[in-house]
């Protein structure tokens, strides 16, 4: 068999073959190299996250030589415990907080830097320095900053007389949140910041000239054009922040350990209180399972905006 | 340190020898594998070298399954430097004289933290609440093992705690780390440590040894003269797993390197008194204890006189453990911010551990 007669074999002809469909041969070959990344995938995050899924339904401590098949009651337990229950309104405060706050900061960073000034791509390089810093040292050092007896922030204050005593940010309810929602937010400002920029160096600077001929001011270029035009940005930043936010464990943990009094034990800190300190590795599971179902339709509604885009 | 033996042991990696502290031994004790060193060593053997006391620190239901290794009491420490500069000279008998102390600390020192209370760190505030508790007559469970937390002395205890908090004279935000570097640094008078609050206080000092004269352990403040003052038993102990560490010629031996590792941290009076030397940590062995070095140093001496009568953290034996801690933790934090009356937190703290205990 010659050539021809293979290539004429195997081939179906574009008509017949249902569009975006691959030839038999060329899909042996797509899942051959999507076969190392599917093993990976399968062994790295499927595996472990159905262990964590089954797991949920096991009595399973420190105490217990092997999990025992109790069904729901993890469920039952969390969703009758107002304590555990209260970290979903932490998560959602914390959340909400960060990405909001990020957004704003992370587009009026952009919008600056997206002027013509000199010194420009040091100011770029420089407004990178918090998300190159790895996370645990960003929270202490704000965690320094913060200090109620040596913080730099409360010399500040008193030296400027806002305050007489010295404020324990992290010891109240509202300090540690807004420690924790501001380390975060300083953090994530740099990568939100790229993104505003990017979708700014896309505009078409003429409509800008255009609208300041006409006798447009800068707040109305920026809710006029720059905002509606940065619409798909807002959308993939905010569904990203918001998964990265409630995803977040490591500045929480370093700045407050979910304290005073839980005020700031989201879910993930949960989770690791459950695992790690009171050993109860079902418990923990089942908040995990239920920690992904909240994450869940916010990645649904990232991965359709992204797919309609392509 | 119990997060990694924890993960070993459920992961299956090697491991023989582990240090716990007491309050985990009754979890550890639990799980498979735990040697009992009645068995390893004998039990009279372990009788002659050791004091009952100490011995018992080790002990799960009968079995010596903890070595003791570093065994001693939390107690008050006071640094006699700052108080004598605040015109203090006696240690104080009553809960009213230790708060009259603090004042007059607060009012020659404006900046300091007279007393380093824990206020951070589960551990640390359930320990230190249960202390103060005691001293106001109460406790969290009866001699049947019920809860009583729900009372009079539990709400004075809190109203006292969040009282010292409000007027300066204590801080938020401290835990043990924090209350060594004040202490050393002449920043507090008073906290609760274990004998190793001498090495600390050395050392954050920046005077070595000079500074060993003004750390003084004094006995715990009671809420009426004549009432019984209480310190809490400490120590950290050795556990053994039956591996092939542990075996020679199949079975388990006092020859093998895993029970001579253990002896030889545990029984040998040069490395106990080398510990005592260096961190101020009593030792275990009655020979070492018995030894000059030991008899003629006044920091011990006074410090086991201000032992008064010894208790055993109510919180520790207790199965889920961490989960009462943090039960105990969050009400008294609760209180202490303001979040909470005493009398709702003390409360709450019932309920919440009758509903664990069910």
């Amino acid at each position: 068999m010659d050539m021809a007669t293979t290539r004429q074999l195997g081939s179906t002809s574009p008509a017949r073959r249902k569009p975006g469909y691959l030839r038999r041969s060329d899909r042996r070959f797509a899942y051959l190299i999507l076969a190392p990344a599917m093993i990976a995938f399968l062994v790295m995050v499927a595996w472990p996250f159905l262990d964590a899924m089954s797991m949920a339904l096991y009595q399973y401590t420190i105490y217990d030589t092997e999990p025992i098949f109790i069904g729901f009651e993890n469920f039952r337990t969390i969703l009758t415990d107002p304590y555990v229950l209260g970290s979903w309104v932490t998560t959602a405060i914390f959340v909400a907080g960060t990405t909001l706050l990020t957004m704003f900061l992370g587009l009026s960073w952009a919008l600056l830097m997206y002027q013509d000034f000199r010194g420009r791509a040091v100011f770029r390089t420089m407004t990178l320095l918090p998300w190159i810093l790895p996370s645990t040292v960003s929270a202490f050092i704000w965690a320094w900053m913060l200090n109620g007896r040596y913080g730099i922030v409360n010399m500040l204050l008193m030296d400027i007389g806002a305050v007489n005593a010295p404020i324990q940010f992290l010891s109240n309810d509202v300090g540690a949140m807004m420690a924790v929602i501001l380390t975060r937010t300083w953090i994530s400002i740099p990568l939100f910041m790229s993104f505003f920029l990017a979708g700014l160096q896309s505009m078409d600077f003429q409509q800008i000239e255009a609208a300041r001929i006409d006798g447009a001011g800068n707040l109305k270029i920026v809710r006029r054009l720059i905002l509606p035009h940065l619409k798909p940005v807002f959308l993939v930043t905010g569904a990203l922040g918001m998964i990265g936010n409630l995803q977040q464990f490591d500045i929480i943990f370093a700045l407050t350990g979910g304290g005073p009094v839980r005020a700031t034990s989201v879910l993930s800190i949960e989770v690791y209180k459950q695992a790690f300190q009171n050993w109860n590795l079902g418990m923990a599971s089942a908040i995990g399972v239920l920690w992904v179902f909240t994450l869940m339709p916010i990645v649904i509604f990232y991965l359709r905006s992204l797919f309609r885009e392509d | 340190m119990q997060k990694t033996v924890f993960l070993r042991i459920r992961t299956g990696q090697p491991l023989d020898v582990y240090q716990a502290q007491e309050r985990w031994l009754p979890t550890f004790a639990q799980m498979p594998d735990v040697v009992d060193f009645n068995e390893l060593y004998g039990e009279e053997k372990l009788a002659a070298m050791f004091p009952p006391e100490v011995l018992a620190a080790g002990q799960v239901k009968g079995k010596q399954v903890g070595m003791p290794w570093n065994i001693g009491s939390i107690s008050l420490v006071s640094n006699r430097n700052v108080l004598e500069s605040s015109g203090v000279n006696e240690p104080p008998a009553t809960i009213d004289d230790f708060v009259v102390d603090l004042e007059k600390v607060k009012e020659a020192h404006p900046n300091s933290t007279p007393y380093a209370m824990m206020t951070k760190g589960d551990d640390l505030v359930s320990s230190d609440f249960q202390l103060w508790l005691w001293a106001f007559g109460g406790s969290i469970f009866d001699e049947n093992g019920q809860p009583v937390v729900n009372s009079e002395a539990t709400v004075q205890t809190l109203d006292f705690m969040k009282d010292l908090v409000d007027r300066g004279l204590s801080a938020l935000d401290v835990d043990r780390g924090a209350a060594r570097r004040m202490f050393g640094q002449g920043e507090s008078a008073y906290y609760f440590d274990a004998p190793v609050a001498k090495g600390f206080a050395e050392d954050f000092s920046g005077e070595g040894e000079a500074f060993v004269k003004y750390v003084y352990p004094v006995p715990m403040p009671v809420a009426e003269a004549g009432m019984t003052p209480h310190s809490m038993e400490w120590g950290h102990l050795l556990v053994m797993r039956e591996t092939q560490e542990g075996m020679v010629d199949g079975g388990l031996s006092a020859e093998s390197p895993s029970a001579k590792l253990i002896s030889g941290l545990t029984m040998n009076d040069e490395i106990q008194l080398e510990y005592f030397q260096k961190l101020g940590a009593i030792p275990v062995t009655k020979s070492a204890r018995a030894s000059d070095i030991v008899t003629s140093d006044q920091y011990i001496v006074d410090w086991n006189v201000s032992l008064g009568m010894p208790k055993l953290n109510e919180l520790a034996s207790l199965k889920d453990s961490a989960n009462y801690v943090a039960i105990v933790s969050e009400e008294v934090q609760s209180a202490v911010l303001g979040k909470k009356d005493a009398a709702t937190a003390a409360a709450d703290m019932q309920s919440r551990i009758e509903k664990l205990m069910n």
